[in-house]
């Protein structure tokens, strides 16, 4: 009690030092008027001011108080030397910033953990084998699974895709998860607002739903009166009894949580029933608590002997089960965040970290030059017997109270940055991340200021500790440290080319990727096509699918004025759709051991090839007599290449089962290929069918998604309403994505890479200007450490250009050395980002063009210099000694 | 720091030796304080306030006095100093310390 007492009393003048001066003036008051009252006539006085600072002093924390005293001190001479502040300030800011935005992206894209209870404890079920996540199990295997040992709980969850669902006036279709009432307590998550699921609702199969926090602002603007209302999925009336925490996105990595309803309720919203005894059908993800997460290896042997006796089919996939940790959330199947952007972001902050370094070597010359400025100020003090430790703890105050102004501006350079990439990257991501400046990134930020300190307030530092008291109280004599310091910022200036070397090579290399990406043939022609994608499930369609739509469609948008030509594929290249990859076997090939023979099919209109642009190698396209049950199919080159090498593709037949149903086609056609999924990838083996045909051949089933591609004569972006109206006229109540561009779709399967060569870009660029500056500063320096040698030179006849020569000659030969030292790093770094690279091969030309770009910086960093060299008049140079 | 002698630091000790022995007898403010010292060593003690409050301020600091603004008897806002229980446990160590002092001091001079 009496020790925080004391402290309290000690910190109170701190914080509310006017109250405190206050105070002590009325108790002297008080003390001096009572003495009055007393002794009228003799009242002692004492000095109160004496008295105040006396008591002031035995109260602050006593080693604070030169602390304070060496801010006010580097404030002071930071405010004295604005520009030098100002240049100082703006490059540790940018440093830290690029450091702290990226770190904010790696932190919320790959390092938060879910937003539950202990999310290191939870597991997900999976079938044995390499591939992840896998297929999922049935109601039965989870019900024989459920009080397996080791685990806290082990909870289900299903889901329903493209879900019709009405909220008032909100018609939409979603994606719901149906979880068993134990799935919220077993993450451990509770209510925004209202409740959650529990094990009653599941019991008695309650229509009710929890709705995350984005749909409950999205649809509800976040009334409270949304808690109570009914929504309406598939016909079936929900309650919405609560709303999840808006941190909460979904167990998957990257994956969008809408809502979720009982497991036993997804029968109504029109998903595979998950009914108890029902069919077998493999539809749940098992998600599991662990009682002790070191137990892990031990629980997962138990949990797979249970499955084996209790479940295993024989087949390959239901051998038995294996668990995997899922702090970080299931990854996703297509869109593996950790997979995307995981090495490219690490790879970012190498780069951010090279920027910071290139920073604090320019602020560390910077720096020097400066305390060879005050070396005469530092040596006066220093004879009137300042201490050397004080000195240099003045400097790393100054240096700390630079990197805090830094980090405060670079803070608030990664918010606005954060918010301008965030436009950049894929939606899911970043409703995941969301990228606040989080507690994790304050203290990562302090911990980088913190380290530049250190690399670049050390070198003043130590300096001024070393300062020789001799030399520069001197009138006129040249200090004999600055000499010796010489080594030192040349150095560090050579390091900087080095970097900034680096940086330029691989800047280079990112956009010369982007360059080659975007130059890619992707097997058809991208300009001016239209695309629009027509999605019939959870719409009025769902049941007919669109095949009767077709003919239609195609005619409609084709007397589009402006549109040359109209075609209907369920997918197209870059743009997406629908395709279908089912098993085959080819007449005439024998397939390896491990070859899967999986195919993807698109089923395409006849004007499709023609379209899109796509060349016919051999054979024909697709008639409209091609509408029978006979089947028909045009193959690619790669499936030409892979299945028939020599023989002739033509006429050939190809043959895939779904259940009890077989399908024939005869290949009529070759095409060129087009890279469908991704421009990177060289095209796989594919086939086409005639869309014509679905209804009519049962292997297809239904159309349930198509799209529309038109090729129009002009960019007009009229068109693009045209044909949005053109689709509504036909299909007034399909789902409708688009219309877009190809080229549109091209470029945001590329935004990875636009993203990453502009930041490279930018990186490669501050490292050029700090380089700069760095190179600038060491040859001015120089140069009016030379006036004297020069005016002599001069005055013995030596001519401009070898005046300019000698200033030309300094710079050069450092930027020669950093290109030396920096080459074998920017082929090293080359290696490392190899992964993001395209087409590029082994390319030195960046390596030799990032130096050239360097000597231009060095002709130019000197420029001034040299300008003051040979302004240098002979007759004062020499009287100035 | 600086203008801490040698005679203020004995000052100090024997200071806060009679402040917490005065403090003994109940809630003072700092006049009281220093006039009941005055008095009861019948004015051979002077007690300046230059002295006074930095030894309350260091009482204070080593937790062995606190302090409350309170209304005095005339109406005006004054700081009362009450001794806390470390306070007295030190008072009772300074009190043996000082009297072994005074002792062996008796003892050099020849007065026992």
């Amino acid at each position: 009690m009496s020790f925080f007492d004391a402290l309290r009393h000690r910190l109170r003048p701190l914080f509310r030092s006017r109250e405190f001066d206050r105070e002590m003036d009325e108790e002297f008051q008080h003390h001096m008027d009572l003495g009055v009252q007393e002794f009228p006539g003799h009242a002692r006085f004492g000095s109160r001011a004496f008295y105040k600072e006396e008591r002031r002093h035995m109260t602050v924390l006593s080693w604070l108080d030169p602390l304070g005293q060496d801010l006010r001190y580097a404030w002071r001479n930071l405010r004295r030397t604005p520009g030098f502040t100002a240049v100082a300030v703006l490059s540790l800011a940018i440093g830290i910033g690029a450091n702290s935005a990226i770190f904010s992206l790696i932190y919320s894209i790959l390092l938060r953990p879910l937003p539950v209870s202990h999310p290191d404890h939870l597991v997900l079920v999976q079938h044995a084998g390499p591939e992840l996540p896998n297929d999922g199990f049935s109601f039965n295997e989870y019900r024989a699974l459920k009080h397996s040992p080791g685990f806290r709980a082990l909870t289900a969850r299903g889901g329903g895709d493209h879900v019709p669902i009405v909220a008032g006036p909100v018609h939409s279709t979603l994606s719901i998860d149906a979880v068993d009432g134990n799935f919220f307590p077993t993450l451990g998550l509770e209510a925004e607002r209202g409740r959650l699921i529990t094990p009653e609702d599941e019991r008695t199969r309650a229509p009710v739903v929890v709705i995350s926090d984005g749909l409950w602002a999205e649809w509800f603007d976040r009334a409270p009166s949304a808690l109570g209302s009914t929504i309406t999925m598939r016909g079936t009336a929900f309650t919405v009894i609560g709303v999840t925490p808006r941190a909460f996105a979904g167990l998957e990595d990257g994956g969008q949580f809408s809502g979720a309803i009982p497991l036993g309720t997804l029968a109504l919203v029109g998903g595979t029933p998950v009914e108890d005894g029902a069919t077998d059908s493999a539809v749940i993800e098992i998600v599991g608590r662990l009682s002790d997460p070191g137990a892990l290896p031990g629980v997962a042997k138990m949990l797979d002997a249970t499955y084996r006796s209790c479940c295993a089919r024989g087949d390959s996939q239901s051998s038995g089960v294996q668990l995997t940790t899922i702090a970080h959330g299931i990854p996703l199947w297509k869109f593996d965040v950790h997979a995307l952007f995981g090495r490219l972001l690490v790879e970012l902050l190498g780069a951010a970290g090279v920027v910071l370094l290139a920073a604090c070597a320019n602020l560390g010359t910077l720096l020097l030059a400066r305390a060879s400025a005050r070396e005469r100020e530092l040596a006066v003090r220093l004879s009137l017997g300042a201490s050397r430790r004080r000195l240099a703890g003045q400097m790393l105050v100054e240096s700390a109270l630079l990197a805090g102004l830094g980090a405060g501006a670079g803070l608030v350079l990664a918010h606005w940055s954060l918010r301008v990439i965030a436009h950049r990257l894929p939606d899911p991501i970043v409703d995941r991340a969301g990228f606040a400046l989080t507690g994790e990134v304050l203290v990562f930020t302090a911990a980088v200021a913190a380290l530049s300190v250190i690399l670049f307030g050390a070198v003043p530092a130590w300096r001024a500790t070393r300062t020789n008291l001799i030399g520069p109280l001197n009138e006129g004599g040249r200090s004999s440290t600055s000499r010796r310091a010489g080594w030192l910022d040349r150095s560090i200036v050579v390091a900087q080319v080095a970097l900034a070397l680096v940086l330029v090579n691989g800047a280079g290399s990112l956009v010369a990727t982007l360059r080659s990406l975007r130059n890619v043939d992707g097997g058809f022609s991208s300009e001016r096509l239209l695309s629009v994608e027509l999605d019939s499930r959870g719409t009025p369609y769902e049941s007919g699918g669109l095949t009767a739509f077709t003919d239609r469609l195609v005619t409609r948008a084709a007397a589009i004025p402006g549109v040359r030509s109209a075609a209907l594929s369920e997918a197209a290249p870059i743009f997406g759709g629908r395709s279908w990859a089912p098993t085959i076997t080819v007449e005439g090939y024998t397939p390896g051991a491990d070859e899967g023979m999986r195919c993807i099919f698109d089923a395409v209109s006849p004007a499709y090839f023609s379209t899109m642009g796509i060349a016919l190698r051999r054979g024909r396209v697709f008639t409209e007599d091609d509408r029978g049950s006979g089947g028909v199919a045009i193959v690619n080159e790669a499936f030409a290449r892979q299945y028939f090498r020599d023989r002739d593709a033509l006429g050939a037949t190809i043959r895939t089962v779904r259940g009890a149903d077989t399908l024939l086609m005869q290949v009529v056609g070759v095409v060129a290929d087009a890279r469908y999924q991704d421009l990177r990838v060289p095209a796989q083996p594919m086939a086409y069918l005639p869309l014509a045909q679905f209804k009519r051949i049962p292997v297809l089933g239904q159309l349930v998604v198509v799209t529309l591609t038109v090729r129009t004569v002009s960019d007009d972006r009229a068109l693009s309403s045209a044909l949005r109206n053109a689709v509504l006229t036909e299909t007034p109540d399909a789902q409708i994505y688009g219309p877009e561009t190809i080229e549109a779709s091209i470029d945001a399967s590329l935004n990875r890479e636009t993203l990453t060569a502009e930041l490279a870009t930018l990186f490669g660029a501050v490292a050029l200007v700090l380089a700069a500056i760095g190179l600038y500063g060491v040859v001015s320096y120089r140069v009016a450490q030379r006036t004297r040698e020069i005016g002599v030179r001069m005055a013995l006849g030596a001519a401009t250009p070898a005046v300019v020569w000698l200033v030309f000659r300094q710079a050069l030969a450092l930027v020669t050395i950093g290109v030396l030292v920096g080459a074998p790093l920017a082929f090293g770094s080359g290696k490392a980002i190899a992964a993001e690279l395209y087409g590029l091969g082994r390319n030195p030309f960046f390596v030799i063009g990032a130096g050239v770009v360097l000597l231009g910086v060095a002709v130019a960093a000197s420029a001034i210099p040299a300008r003051r060299a040979t302004g240098v008049d002979p007759m004062i140079a020499l009287r100035s000694d | 720091m600086a203008n801490r002698s040698p005679r203020n630091e004995l000052l100090a000790g024997t200071m806060d030796l009679l402040i917490l022995q005065t403090l003994t007898l109940g809630r003072l403010h700092g006049y009281a304080i220093a006039r009941h010292i005055e008095r009861s060593s019948d004015d051979l003690l002077r007690v300046e306030q230059g002295s006074l409050y930095p030894a309350l301020e260091r009482l204070q600091r080593k937790g062995l006095v606190t302090s409350t603004w309170d209304t005095s008897p005339t109406g005006r806002r004054a700081r009362y100093y009450t001794i806390t229980a470390s306070g007295r446990k030190r008072l009772g160590q300074k009190i043996s310390a000082f009297d072994g002092l005074s002792l062996a001091i008796a003892r050099v001079l020849g007065r026992e």
